[in-house]
């Protein structure tokens, strides 16, 4: 009961008109093709800084949870994802537009979002607090073998080469080094410059890993003269409606898909899609039509891709390991707004967690009026913006970003800098999320593994402490399942109708 | 299959970073030796662990040619003019101001990022648009989200 009371928390006048603008803006950026959902996170994370702890949460959550959705639209409309997470609505989504469904389609892909994004918000309120009270069992060791699972985990998911990945992580890992150690106190790899011993900060680091390089190529090529099939007339509610509750199975179904492999460290919204919809078409009594319009198609990726914010936020609120990328931003601003992730978030913190979880159950819901006015009413708008604006904004916002952060210049610049490193390495397939994550990760991975060998050194039994407690040793086993993955991978190949477009102008995924 | 789709066998650039995260991998160790126990024991694992993922990776590259395809797609001279407009606002930011340094910085950013032929109202549309956005985000930090923005010799 007294949880119930964190609700009317929620449901401030304040609290909704954040979540609102945050779906708005979520929804508009993630419309916009070559933006992801974790970029609309990154370059919109530092307004929240100035917020209390909950409101600024709810905000993140629900710009995440509309990027993701509002991916849809131009998968549907224009045949190119809006955002990764959206690859697999465009199989069946521009079809449908292309004979005159456009508006039945969004309103579909509507509905599913918002019901894909309760079952992931419902999932975190009910599996996250008896999770925390499990990871109360979890000692130092442990969380250093849960943040290498996180990296194992996005070196081999992130498309690219397992090795690479691995690279990455390591290299993510090297750069959360430099400052002050976490333990003992040591200055390090900061090449005499008194300038970086502070270390890198988290944040500005986040936003250039992962908007500098997408600028980079976005001012290379012209604008692609996208072409909008349809624009939707009506919403078709009630049409929908009824189709929603004929495929209520597959909903669910593509729901918990998309809530499970949100949970799962450093997997996101797009693998998610992708696992829902070959899920939908192989159980569909007329799969041969998947591909050509079928709407259980669209509704199977969009409940699945929306599922992972909440399914995503449990892992990062629980234990401070991000489930899916936009996750490594928000928690690295919850590290900015001096908030600890782990069990006690929801024993001394409650008001924080389960405030913001009630906000983003609300936000969710929001989606479905905000959704389907802007389908109809402003989608044209949004996907005509012209590059010569849309660069310079996302840029100064960046700039001023980055900058607010710690009100630091020197924070820009190493933004910026990791930015452009961060685009020639993708060249050259190192991606950013493993980098990203390493950074992230790498303060709780070295506090677990420095304690770890402390007790060990202390007890004569190093091995042991590391290879011979049963939790570690479960997830070690999924630690070298993950990194067989890529093998197995081929076998379980997701397939995917030839019609399919890849993602314009997105060579950076990242959800 | 040989064939002039295949002229750079090797992941040339791949093999290249792989041997300088190896140098740095080396660095990294070195820098240890003057490090408490406590602060060298993790840089070293991880150190230790990159050099072995990158030779693995270069050994394997070379052994098994696979170019690693980069999509040479768009303008190159409009990508280093972002670097190098962006270069000089997170450089002068500090000296200059924040304000003028974006401003100037955004309208630059709005030609590089611009492809199609420009006429009078275009441009006015477009520098007008620039100042309100700067003007506006200015404001926003400022004055709403209290974020005491360099002045520098400007403003």
């Amino acid at each position: 009961m007294e949880r119930l009371g964190y609700l009317f928390d929620a449901l401030t006048p304040l609290n909704i008109a954040l979540a609102w603008s945050g779906v708005v803006a979520g929804t508009i950026i993630g419309a916009l093709p070559g933006l992801s959902a974790t970029m609309a996170v990154a370059v919109l994370v530092p307004i929240t800084f100035a917020m209390e702890p909950a409101s600024g949460l709810i905000m993140l959550g629900a710009i995440y949870t509309g990027a993701i959705y509002g991916g849809a639209f131009a998968a549907i409309l224009v045949n190119t994802p809006g955002t990764p997470s959206a690859i697999a609505t465009t199989f069946d989504g521009f079809p449908m537009a292309k004979r005159g469904d456009g508006d039945l389609a969004v309103t579909l892909a509507t509905i599913a979002s918002v019901v894909g994004g309760l079952v992931g918000a419902l999932a975190l309120l009910l599996l996250a607090p008896p999770l925390a009270r499990v990871a109360l069992a979890f000692g130092p060791v442990e969380y250093f073998w849960l943040a290498i699972l996180g990296l194992t985990l996005i070196a081999a998911l992130s498309e690219g080469d397992l090795l690479k990945g691995l690279i990455g992580a390591c290299f993510g890992l090297l750069l959360s080094m430099m400052g002050v150690a976490v333990v003992g106190g040591d200055v390090r790899f900061t090449a005499g410059l008194p300038q970086l011993i502070g270390g890198v900060e988290v944040v500005s680091a986040l936003i250039g890993l992962y908007c500098i390089p997408v600028l980079i190529d976005m001012v290379a090529t012209p604008k692609a003269h996208l072409k909008v099939g349809t624009t939707p007339r009506g919403f078709r509610l009630r049409e929908a409606m009824a189709l929603s509750w004929r495929y209520k199975f597959n909903l669910a179904r593509s729901s918990v898909i998309g809530t499970l492999v949100g949970i799962l460290p450093g997997a996101g919204g797009s693998i998610a899609g992708l696992v829902a919809y070959s899920e939908a078409r192989r159980t569909s009594k007329t799969s041969k039509k998947f591909g050509t319009g079928e709407p259980e198609g669209i509704m199977s990726t969009e409940s699945a891709n929306n599922a992972t914010v909440g399914g995503g936020f449990i892992p990062t609120l629980v234990l401070g390991i991000p489930g899916t990328p936009p996750d490594a931003v928000i928690l690295g601003a919850l590290l900015v707004q001096g908030i600890r992730t782990g069990p006690s978030l929801f024993t001394e913190q409650a008001s924080i967690s389960f405030t913001f979880i009630y906000g983003l159950l609300i936000a969710t819901v929001l989606m479905l009026p905000t959704g389907l006015l802007i389908g109809r009413y402003a989608y044209k708008s949004i996907v005509s913006l012209p590059k010569a604006v849309l660069v310079p904004t996302i840029a100064f916002m960046t700039v001023i970003g980055s900058y607010a952060i710690q009100n630091s210049g020197v924070d820009v610049v190493l933004m910026f800098g990791l930015g452009v490193l961060g685009w020639v390495l993708s060249r050259y397939g190192f991606k950013p999320s493993p980098i990203v994550l390493g950074l992230v990760l790498g303060q709780i991975a070295e506090q677990g593994f420095v304690q770890g060998w402390l007790i060990g050194g202390a007890t004569n039994n190093l091995m042991g402490m590391y290879f011979g407690r049963p939790i570690s040793l479960a997830i070690i086993a999924f630690i070298v399942l993950s990194l067989f993955y890529p093998l197995i991978a081929p076998r379980l190949k997701l397939g995917r109708p030839p019609a399919a477009k890849p993602p314009q102008e997105t060579p950076h995924h990242a959800e | 299959m040989p064939s002039e789709r295949t002229r750079h066998p090797h992941d040339v650039g791949g093999i290249v970073f792989g041997l300088l995260f190896i140098a740095l991998g080396t660095w990294v160790i070195t820098e240890t030796a003057e490090m408490s126990a406590l602060g060298s024991v993790f840089p070293r694992a991880i150190a230790g662990a990159m050099i072995v993922f990158s030779t693995l990776m270069v050994v394997v590259r070379l052994i098994r040619p696979r170019g690693h395809e980069t999509p040479e797609t768009g303008s190159t001279p409009r990508r280093l003019g972002f670097v190098a407009i962006v270069a000089a606002w997170v450089l002068l930011l500090g000296v200059i101001g924040f304000f003028t340094t974006s401003l100037v910085s955004f309208l630059a950013l709005m030609v590089v990022a611009h492809h199609d032929p420009w006429t009078p109202r275009l441009a006015a549309v477009l520098v007008v648009a620039g100042v309100v956005i700067v003007t506006a985000f200015h404001i926003l930090f400022t004055e709403v989200l209290n974020v005491p923005l360099p002045t520098g010799l400007l403003f």
